[in-house]
C-alpha cells in the first residue's frame, strides 16, 4: 500500500528533473563575442552597431557588431525583414548561433534612443 | 489636471474612510456606520468613474497640454482610437485596471450581505494600492514646455479595432483575480475554513472566463493584424496573463474538491492567493523595465518610485496571506479523506497539482533573467521552446485525465467500467486520429509527439461531448455542463495547436515582380501592384492568389507613416483567406526599399533629390522647379527677426513649398508641406501628382533630427580614422579606404543643411516605382479555427459553471 507515495515521489522527481533540464537547455546567456564563436548552440550577444557595415545582400541584412569593452567585432547575418529604426540603434542584442564564419541571428532586439519614452526596445525576427 | 487629481484623491479618501468605517462597524448596533461605509464605497467608485470620464473627455477634446493626451492621440485619430488611447499607455491601463477594481469592489460591497464589513476592508487595500500607484503615475500630468498643437497619435501598430475590445476584457479578468484571494484571506482571518469557498468559487470562475477570453482575443488580434503569423509567443507580457489563468484553473479544481468532501483546505488557501500575486508579479516584471532586454513588448519603465510601490504591494499581497496561512496552519482542520487515488477525487487533486505546476513553470520561465543573475552577470532569457517542452507532455497528460476522470466515480473509480462507457468516444477518437496520422505520413509531416497530442485531444473532445449532449435536455442539467464544455474547449485548442505544429507551412521572402506569375508550393501568385500610393493609410499590395481552381486577391496592408521622427513602414494587417481546412496567410516578407538598396540592384535610380529656386530638375518625364518656400507666419516672423531662440522655442514649424511640375507639356503646381513639432515629431504631407502614371507623389524628405546629424558626423569622422589605419594619408591604400567616408561626409553635410532648412530635399515615388515589386511571406494555418472555437468554448464553460456556483451561493443564503 506504500506504493502510491513512492510512485508519486518518483513522478514528481522525474518532472522536476525534466523541467530543470529544459530550463538549463533553453537558456540563451549573454556571452562575449569570443565565447560565441566557440559555442555551437543558441546564444545571445550584445554590442554596438558599426553603422558603415550595414549591407543588404539578396534580402539578407548583414552588419557588424562591436563589443563595447573589448572592441571585438562580430559579423552578423539576419535573414528577416530589416527592423525599423535599425540604423538609429544604440545597442543591438542578437540571438542566434555562430556558423563558423558569421553569426546567424534569428532574433534582434534593437535599442533605440526615443525622444518620447527614453530608451525603447523592440524585437524582430522569428517567434 | 487639478480635476483629475482631485477625483483620484476623493476616491482615495473615500476608500480609506470606507475601510475604517467597515472595521469600526463590526459589532452590535453599529449598522449605521456600515451604511456610511457603503456610501464611501460608492463615492470611491464615483471618483474613479469620474476620473476615467475626465480622461476620456481630455482625449476627446484634444487637450494636448496633458502629456498623456499628447503622447497617445492626435487630431487625426479616429474616434475608436481615441477610445483605445485611454488604455494605450501605461498610466491609462492602470486606470482601466482600477476602474474594473472599483466596479467589482462596489459589487462586492452590495452582494456580500452581513459579511461586507469584514470582507471589504481586505479588498479596500488593493483599491488603495492601485489608487496610490495611479496618483503617482497619473495620466493627468501636464507636459513640460509649450503646448503642442497636435499629439503624437497612437502607435499605428495598436490602431486596429481589437485594441478597443481586447484590453477592457483582459483587465476585467486581471482585476477579478483579486476576489478569490480576498475571500481566502477573509476565511483565514475569521477562522472560516469552509464557508469562504462558496463566495470565492463563482468569482474564480468569472475570473477564469474573462481572463481566458481576454487571452483568446489577444491571440486572435496578434494573428489577424500583426502579421507574424502566430497567436502566442510566450512573451513576458503574455505570460503575465496566462500564469494567473493556469493558477485559477488549479483553484477551480481544488475548490470543487473541497466543496465535495472538505479536503484540500490548506492548498486552496494558497492557490486562491496565487493568481493575484502572480498577476502583480508579472505586472511588476513587465512595467518596471526589468525585462526590457528580453521582451518583445516595449513597455517603458514606470520609474523608480513606482518600482518601490509595486514591489511593496507584491510583498504585502503575497507574503501577507501566506504568512497568515502558516499562522493558521495548525488550526485548519484536515479531514481524513478515504478516497482511492483512482477516483474522481484523485483526478481533481492531480488536475489541481498539474495546473499549479504549469503556472509555476511559466512563472519560473519568465523569471529566468532574474533567476540566472544569481550565477550569471547579465542574466539570461529562455528560448520559447522551454514552454513547449514542459507544456506538451503536461498537455498530453491533461488530455488523458480530461477523458478519463469524468467517467470515474467519487471515492472509488471503476476503471474497467469507465473504459466501457468510453468505448464510443474511443472509437470516434481513434478514427479521427487515424485519418490525421495517415495524412501526416502521406504529406511527410511526421511529428510523433504531435500525433500523440492530437490523439489525446480528440479523445478528450469526444469523451466530453458525449457527456454534454444528454444533459442539454433539461434546464437544471444544462447548468452542470460547464466543466465538460471547458474541457472540450481546452482539448480543442490543444488539437488545433498540434495540427498547426505538425502541418504548418511557411515560405519566407517570396519576391514577386509586377504582373508576372510565380509558383510557390501549389500556389500561383501574381502581384498586381499597389491599390493606392504608399503614404495612404489604406494602401495595400494586391496579389492574385490561385490555389487550384479557386482564386482570391490578397491585400496585405503596406503604408508609410511618420513615427518616431521618420517614415516608418507599417505592414499590417496581413491578408488571410479563411477556409475550413485552414487559412492561407500572406504578410509582408520584407521592405521593398531594402531590396532597392541591395547591391545586386544598384542600377535602380535614387528617387530623392534636392531642389533650389531657379534650378529645375528633370526626372523621367517630369521636370520639377521650386518656385517659392515659406515658413508659417509665426516661424517666418521669428526667422526674419533672426531671433534664433524664439524660432527654436516654437512648438511647431511649418514649411511650405510651391513646386511646378511639368510633364508632357502640362504644368501643375504642387504644394508639399512639412510640419515639425516638438512633441508630435515630423509630418510630411504627400502631394499626389495627377498624370499619365499612377503613384507619382511628391513630398519633402523629412529632415533628420539633431541626434542623427551628430551621429552621421561621428560615423564620417570614424571612417576617416579607419582609413588612416589602412595607410598613411596620401597613399593609395588610404585613398581606397577613404571611399566610404566620402559618402558619409556628403550625407553628414546634407543632414546638417537639412536640419536647419537651408536646402530642400524632395522625393518622388515614380519610376521605377517600388510598386513594381513585392516581397511577401506565405504560410498556411491548417484548421486554426479549432484554436478560436476552443477558446470560445472554454470561456463559455467558465460562464456556465459561474452561473451554477452563483446560484448555489444565492441558495445557501436563503
Amino acid at each position: 500500500m506504500k506504493l502510491g507515495p513512492i510512485i508519486a515521489s518518483v513522478a514528481i522527481g522525474a518532472a522536476l528533473v525534466g523541467a530543470g533540464t529544459a530550463f538549463v537547455k533553453n537558456l540563451t546567456p549573454y556571452i562575449t563575442f569570443s565565447e560565441a564563436q566557440k559555442t555551437n548552440g543558441t546564444v545571445q550577444v550584445m554590442g554596438g552597431l558599426e553603422k558603415s557595415s550595414v549591407k543588404m545582400a539578396s534580402g539578407n541584412l548583414a552588419f557588424t557588431l562591436v563589443e563595447k569593452k573589448t572592441g571585438t567585432r562580430l559579423p552578423v547575418v539576419f535573414g528577416h525583414t530589416k527592423p525599423a529604426n535599425f540604423e538609429m540603434a544604440i545597442e543591438i542584442t542578437a540571438i542566434g548561433h555562430w556558423d563558423g564564419s558569421v553569426f546567424q541571428a534569428d532574433n534582434l532586439l534593437v535599442k533605440c534612443p526615443s525622444k518620447y519614452q527614453g530608451t525603447e526596445t523592440k524585437s524582430y525576427g522569428t517567434k | 489636471m487639478i480635476l483629475g487629481y482631485s477625483l483620484l484623491i476623493i476616491a482615495l479618501v473615500a476608500t480609506v474612510a470606507a475601510n475604517v468605517l467597515f472595521v469600526l462597524s463590526r459589532g452590535q448596533g453599529k449598522e449605521g456606520l456600515a451604511k456610511i461605509a457603503q456610501t464611501g464605497v460608492s463615492v470611491a467608485l464615483a471618483g474613479i468613474v469620474g476620473a476615467s470620464t475626465y480622461l476620456m473627455y481630455l482625449i476627446g477634446t484634444h487637450q494636448f497640454a496633458f502629456k498623456y493626451v499628447a503622447e497617445y492621440t492626435s487630431k487625426q485619430s479616429a474616434t475608436r482610437y481615441l477610445i483605445a488611447a485611454f488604455w494605450g499607455g501605461q498610466e491609462g491601463s492602470i486606470l482601466l485596471w482600477l476602474f474594473w477594481t472599483a466596479l467589482l469592489g462596489w459589487l462586492l460591497a452590495r452582494k456580500s450581505g452581513k459579511m461586507t464589513a469584514s470582507v471589504w476592508p481586505i479588498f479596500g487595500l488593493i483599491q488603495l494600492y492601485l489608487l496610490g500607484l495611479l496618483i503617482l503615475k497619473s495620466p493627468f500630468k501636464l507636459g513640460d514646455g509649450p503646448i503642442p498643437t497636435d499629439g503624437r497619435g497612437l502607435n499605428p501598430l495598436l490602431q486596429n479595432p481589437w485594441m478597443v475590445i481586447h484590453p477592457p476584457i483582459l483587465f476585467l479578468g486581471f482585476a477579478s483575480t483579486a476576489i478569490p484571494g480576498v475571500w481566502a484571506v477573509h476565511g483565514l482571518l475569521n477562522r472560516d475554513y469552509n464557508g469562504w469557498i462558496k463566495h470565492a468559487f463563482p468569482w474564480t470562475l468569472f475570473s477564469f472566463a474573462t481572463l481566458g477570453f481576454g487571452l483568446a482575443l489577444g491571440g486572435y488580434w496578434a494573428y489577424e493584424t500583426l502579421g507574424w503569423g502566430g497567436f502566442w509567443a510566450w512573451d513576458p507580457v503574455e505570460n503575465t496573463s496566462i500564469v494567473p489563468w493556469f493558477l485559477l484553473t488549479a483553484l477551480i479544481h481544488g475548490l470543487a474538491l473541497q466543496a465535495k468532501n472538505n479536503s484540500f483546505r490548506v492548498s486552496n488557501f494558497i492557490t486562491a492567493i496565487l493568481p493575484f500575486a502572480a498577476m502583480n508579479y508579472g505586472t511588476f516584471l513587465t512595467r518596471t523595465g526589468i525585462l526590457a532586454d528580453f521582451s518583445v513588448h516595449s513597455f517603458s519603465s514606470l520609474g523608480p518610485d513606482a518600482y518601490w510601490v509595486m514591489l511593496t504591494a507584491i510583498i504585502l499581497f503575497t507574503a501577507g496571506p501566506i504568512v497568515l496561512t502558516i499562522v493558521r496552519w495548525k488550526d485548519i482542520p484536515k479531514d481524513k479523506v478515504s478516497a482511492d487515488p483512482v477516483s474522481r477525487e484523485g483526478g481533481f487533486a492531480f488536475a489541481s497539482i498539474l495546473m499549479n505546476m504549469m503556472g509555476i513553470a511559466v512563472a519560473v520561465g519568465m523569471s529566468a533573467p532574474l533567476i540566472t543573475r544569481v550565477w550569471m552577470k547579465q542574466g539570461s532569457a529562455l528560448q520559447a521552446d522551454f514552454y513547449n517542452q514542459i507544456g506538451f507532455p503536461i498537455a498530453i497528460v491533461v488530455n488523458l485525465m480530461m477523458s478519463l476522470v469524468p467517467y470515474l466515480g467519487w471515492k472509488k473509480g471503476d476503471v474497467p467500467a469507465a473504459f466501457k462507457r468510453l468505448f464510443k468516444p474511443y472509437l470516434a477518437a481513434i478514427a479521427i486520429t487515424l485519418v490525421v496520422t495517415v495524412v501526416s505520413f502521406v504529406t511527410h509531416h511526421r511529428a510523433p509527439l504531435m500525433v500523440l497530442l492530437f490523439a489525446t485531444s480528440a479523445l478528450a473532445i469526444c469523451a466530453n461531448v458525449v457527456l454534454i449532449l444528454p444533459r442539454m435536455r433539461t434546464k437544471t442539467a444544462q447548468l452542470t455542463v460547464g466543466g465538460f464544455t471547458a474541457h472540450t474547449g481546452a482539448a480543442m485548442v490543444l488539437a488545433g495547436i498540434s495540427i498547426l505544429v505538425a502541418f504548418q507551412y511557411k515560405k519566407e521572402k517570396i519576391v514577386l515582380m509586377k504582373d508576372s506569375a510565380q509558383f510557390v508550393d501549389g500556389y500561383k501568385l501574381t502581384y498586381l501592384g499597389h491599390s493606392k500610393q504608399p503614404f495612404d493609410k489604406t494602401n495595400t499590395m494586391k496579389i492574385k492568389v490561385e490555389e487550384g481552381k479557386s482564386s482570391w486577391i490578397a491585400e496585405p496592408s503596406y503604408y508609410f507613416a511618420p513615427w518616431e521622427g521618420k517614415d516608418t513602414l507599417f505592414a499590417n494587417p496581413p491578408a488571410i483567406n479563411r477556409h475550413i481546412l485552414g487559412d492561407t496567410y500572406i504578410a509582408l516578407g520584407g521592405d521593398t526599399n531594402e531590396i532597392m538598396d541591395d547591391p545586386d540592384r544598384a542600377d535602380t535610380p535614387n528617387n530623392q533629390f534636392s531642389l533650389k529656386v531657379g534650378e529645375p530638375k528633370t526626372i523621367g518625364d517630369y521636370t520639377f522647379s521650386l518656385m517659392n518656400v515659406s515658413f508659417d507666419d509665426k516661424a517666418a516672423a521669428a526667422f526674419r527677426s533672426k531671433d534664433e531662440k524664439a524660432f527654436n522655442a516654437l512648438p511647431e514649424i511649418q514649411l511650405k513649398a510651391i513646386v511646378s511640375v511639368k510633364y508632357q507639356g502640362q504644368e501643375i503646381l504642387a504644394t508639399p508641406m512639412i510640419r515639425q513639432g516638438k512633441k508630435s515629431g515630423t509630418y510630411s504631407d504627400v502631394v499626389t501628382i495627377p498624370g499619365p502614371r499612377e503613384n507619382v507623389i511628391l513630398r519633402f524628405v523629412p529632415p533628420p533630427t539633431p541626434d542623427q546629424v551628430e551621429e552621421m558626423q561621428g560615423a564620417w569622422l570614424s571612417a576617416v580614422e579607419d582609413a588612416k589605419k589602412a595607410g598613411k594619408p596620401g597613399t593609395p591604400e588610404f585613398q581606397q579606404a577613404l571611399i566610404p567616408s566620402v559618402f558619409l561626409k556628403q550625407q553628414a553635410e546634407t543632414y546638417q543643411q537639412l536640419a536647419t532648412f537651408q536646402a530642400l530635399r524632395f522625393e518622388t515615388w515614380n519610376a521605377p516605382d517600388p510598386g513594381e515589386m513585392a516581397v511577401i511571406e506565405l504560410s498556411t494555418k491548417p484548421m486554426i479555427w479549432l484554436v478560436w472555437l476552443g477558446s470560445v468554448l472554454y470561456s463559455i464553460g467558465g460562464v456556465i459553471a459561474y452561473r451554477r456556483r452563483w446560484n448555489e451561493l444565492v441558495a445557501s443564503k436563503e
